[in-house]
């Protein structure tokens, strides 16, 4: 082969090498910006320091989370709260825990509706699905 | 001949540097990328610890102050009696046994008073201090007072 044609080739071997690079790249950043991660995160940080907050409110109190939460499933539990969508797998679940006083009960699971109340009755708190008044 | 060599070493050496760069850049980018999904999810730690720590004054199962006739609770309101360690880690925050130095915990003090209590993991290792102004009941009186809460983060 001469030696213009070989440069040539070298030329035409480092331009698809470059697309490749930039491709898969673009397609990593593309994954990321289409993923959910951050909303489900952000919703159990959220639900956790609501937790927080209705343990520490004496009482009977009602709060309602102030976005639509259809895209996921949300389970709460004694000990934590888990944020979820339909098919996910295990790793792409997204928990966050809490500690209750003691006496404390916590349960509800909300599966793709759109709003999510935390009650408080007495020393029980229960997710739910708000009321049309709340 | 050499000259065919020479090209031959100058283009692996070339390759060899170019897959290295490219590399390292690859890296760069997936670690700046996910450097930018934590900045956008990270909660401060003093918000959280605030969230936890509303309940010490505000809630009976902790320190805060209940008539027993009427049941009423007065948030705010420290009820001496129960400001003990015994209330903070039977009933009120009770980190897990094996791992909770992992958690948050607290000690708290009245400055006044010089009462302190702490949770069941807390090393005296403060990651920072947070402040409320109080009400101590102690019998009959009732007097103000600071209560400080020393967090410590993580261990």
């Amino acid at each position: 082969m001469n030696r213009k044609a070989s440069s040539i080739l070298v030329m035409i071997i480092e331009i698809i090498a470059v697309l490749v690079v930039g491709a898969m790249i673009t397609k990593y950043a593309m994954t990321i910006a289409n993923s959910e991660t951050v909303t489900k995160i952000n919703l159990a940080n959220n639900l956790q320091m609501m937790m927080n907050t209705l343990v520490a409110t004496p009482g009977d109190a009602v709060v309602a989370y102030p976005y639509n939460v259809s895209k996921f499933n949300l389970i709460l539990s004694q000990s934590s709260v888990t944020v979820t969508q339909p098919n996910d797998l295990s790793v792409e679940k997204i928990t966050r825990g809490f500690n209750l006083p003691v006496g404390y009960e916590a349960l509800g699971v909300l599966e793709q509706k759109e709003s999510a109340c935390l009650e408080k009755k007495s020393t029980r708190i229960i997710l739910r699905e708000c009321n049309a008044d709340e | 001949m050499t000259e065919g060599m020479f090209d031959f070493t100058r283009k692996s050496i070339f390759w060899t540097l170019a897959g290295v760069v490219i590399t390292i850049v690859v890296f760069a980018f997936v670690l700046g990328i996910s450097g930018y999904l934590n900045k956008l999810t990270s909660v401060p730690e003093k918000l959280r610890a605030e969230f936890i720590s509303q309940r010490f004054a505000n809630i009976p199962e902790c320190f805060a102050y209940q008539d027993s006739e009427t049941g009423r609770v007065y948030p705010g309101v420290i009820d001496l009696s129960k400001f003990t360690n015994e209330q903070m880690n039977l009933s009120c925050y009770h980190t897990d046994s094996e791992k909770g130095y992992e958690d948050y915990n607290f000690r708290l003090k009245l400055t006044k008073n010089g009462a302190e209590v702490h949770s069941n993991n807390y090393f005296n290792k403060d990651s920072f201090t947070l402040f409320r102004k109080v009400a101590v009941k102690n019998n009959q009186t009732l007097t103000e007072d600071e209560m400080y809460i020393f967090v410590q983060v993580k261990i």
